[in-house]
């Protein structure tokens, strides 16, 4: 079925942009560490931490995420990489937008 | 659930994008709904319209008064004629055009309890409340034509043989009396709407009342997701959350003393250190909870959403971007008395969340983690406390779950250290409070935030029929 094929596509590319967004978080919450308690980044932090949260939600229960980091550890990359692939998802599903809006705040707060 | 924090701005924004939206998707069922609805919309509006501060020197004011006493009379004379006729009669309203009167209402009530501060003479506070009355003007606007097109589509959709019936008529009637109230309301509009809501002030400070807000929904939300899900996805959220709030409360003290609203001493020999090492207490118990977490666990939504909450109200204060404001910025922003107050509830209730993490870790049932990550996590905690005749390679999860990475119950170890970390919080989240016990002796300084816009959320108003709000009669006698 073609439907099936979409929707088993949309899966495994949100399954991805869970899993770049996991990573992104476990990198920002690393880098406020290592800068301090009083880093800012902590606040930013959480906000990808949410993303990721709104990525597994929007997820079929029980589908796998990858839990293999990524090479790339540079979480402004991770998260736009994880923006293109929302973005790219098939689906009129309204949780997917909104998820590919939060990234693109995301991006948008880390742009300087 | 948490309470609606939104700024009247805000709730303004969403009721003039509700209506659009619904023009978007009208049909000729949804006018029976529509029509019953509609009047708690204009009610709501011109209360909010009558709570708007005006001033005193602008002569337009009064114009702007007029209008929406006509649109409120064309409104009653609507409402007047659906309670003679049969029909629609009584039955379901619209839930969208319920959320706008919501909004409206919502407003209102912020405005009727902290409109006063508005400084009218303040450059900007105007025309900010010249947009606010433009938002609530265009909404009524669309939303009078999302309903006309709905009631056209209705008779449209009539068969023949009931297009002479009262549905019909009743139906042709409001469509007459809508079209006045468009016309009416789309004077007021005119090409002004994207010049006047050019001065509608976007993103401005919730100032603290937003902040004590959220913060106290985020304590509520924490407590109730931890009593029904007590997953390591779930606490590892509330660590990182509390380790922010932790670190949001040394950037707001160091604000208030390095603009002289708080004894620097006080702040760098006291409450610094007790509020970074509270921070690294709760940052160290995240990384516990982060190791048992796999990529595809599921957070609680409203314990994310009090979290999301929570985050644009530390945000708007504390941060330019993903930046430090600088102090200065910051005390302009918030009352840094009123600040210290609200951190030092925090920082209470940050303890009792700190007890309840470390008795989730001790006692909770059904705490997992992926295998592999258990395996690695036991093995270390065994060899650091230096167990008698621990063996590097020994097994706390068997070869096949290790294999698999399922989920696995955390072996003695792995709580041991969940405990030690809790521990270490709840000493840290105390010590900072009984720092924090010296902040209400800051000097309070007047609130220079944002006057336009009401601090605090209150309760909504209530009333669904249509009376003139008080003060818009046309025909008040001079006092």
């Amino acid at each position: 079925m073609v439907t099936d094929t979409v929707d088993q596509d949309a899966t495994r590319a949100l399954a991805g942009v869970a899993s770049l967004l996991w990573h992104a978080t476990q990198r920002v919450f690393a880098d406020a560490a290592a800068d301090g308690p009083r880093s800012a980044r902590h606040l930013v932090g959480v906000g990808v931490h949410a993303a990721w949260c709104d990525a597994v939600a929007a997820l079929p229960e029980g589908t796998s995420v990858d839990p293999a980091a990524p090479a790339d550890t540079d979480p402004v990359r991770l998260l736009r990489a994880a923006g293109e692939l929302a973005s790219g998802v098939e689906t009129d599903r309204p949780e997917v937008s909104a998820l590919v809006v939060v990234i693109g705040d995301l991006l948008g707060e880390l742009a300087r | 659930v948490t309470r609606d924090t939104r700024s009247v701005g805000e709730l303004l924004r969403d009721a003039d994008l509700t209506t659009r939206l619904i023009l978007l998707d009208v049909d000729g069922d949804q006018a029976p709904a529509m029509l019953r609805t509609w009047g708690e919309v204009v009610e709501s509006a011109a209360e909010l319209w009558q709570q708007l501060p005006t001033p005193a020197w602008n002569p337009a004011a009064r114009v702007d008064g007029a209008a929406m006493v006509r649109l409120v009379s064309v409104a009653q004379g609507l409402h007047r004629t659906l309670l003679r006729q049969s029909w629609p009669g009584d039955g379901p309203t619209d839930e969208r055009l319920l959320g706008v009167a919501e909004a409206f209402g919502r407003a209102a009530d912020l405005v009727r309890r902290f409109g006063g501060e508005a400084n009218l003479a303040r450059p900007g506070v105007s025309a900010d409340i010249d947009a606010a009355r433009m938002r609530i003007m265009h909404a009524l606007y669309v939303g009078a034509h999302g309903l006309g097109v709905a009631l056209r589509s209705h008779v449209k959709d009539l068969q023949p043989s009931r297009r002479s019936t009262g549905q019909a008529h009743g139906a042709q009637a409001a469509i007459i009396r809508l079209s006045a109230f468009e016309q009416l309301a789309g004077a007021y509009v005119g090409d002004r709407f994207a010049r006047t809501t050019h001065g509608e002030v976007l993103a401005r400070p919730g100032g603290i009342g937003r902040l004590q807000e959220t913060l106290i929904g985020w304590d509520i939300q924490a407590h109730r997701t931890l009593a029904a899900a007590p997953t390591p996805a779930n606490l590892l959220l509330v660590s990182r959350v509390q380790a922010t709030v932790a670190t949001t409360a040394a950037a707001l003290l160091h604000a208030a003393a390095r603009t002289g609203h708080l004894d620097a001493d006080t702040f760098t020999a006291r409450l610094a250190p007790t509020l970074d090492a509270s921070q690294r207490a709760w940052t160290h118990a995240a990384g516990r909870w982060a190791e048992l977490t796999a990529p595809a666990s599921r957070t609680d939504p409203d314990l994310r959403h009090a979290a999301g909450r929570l985050r644009a109200a530390v945000g708007e204060i504390t941060h330019d971007k993903t930046s430090w404001a600088d102090p200065e910025t910051i005390t302009r922003r918030v009352d840094t008395a009123e600040a210290a107050r609200t951190i030092q509830q925090a920082l209470s209730a940050a303890v009792d969340l700190a007890h309840l993490t470390r008795e989730v870790a001790a006692t909770g049932q059904g705490l997992t983690g992926p295998a592999r990550a258990v395996q690695r996590r036991a093995n270390a905690e065994a060899a650091s406390i230096g167990r008698r005749h621990h063996d590097p390679a020994a097994l706390w999860v068997s070869p096949r779950d290790l294999h698999t990475n399922r989920p696995v119950d955390l072996p003695e170890p792995v709580r041991a250290a969940l405990v030690d970390a809790g521990d270490t919080v709840i000493v840290a989240a105390a010590t900072a409070m009984s720092a924090a016990s010296c902040l209400h002796r800051t000097d309070p300084v007047p609130d220079v935030g944002d006057d336009a816009h009401p601090r605090r959320p209150a309760a909504h108003r209530a009333p669904r029929i249509l009376p003139m709000p008080e003060g818009l009669e046309p025909s008040a006698p001079a006092r």
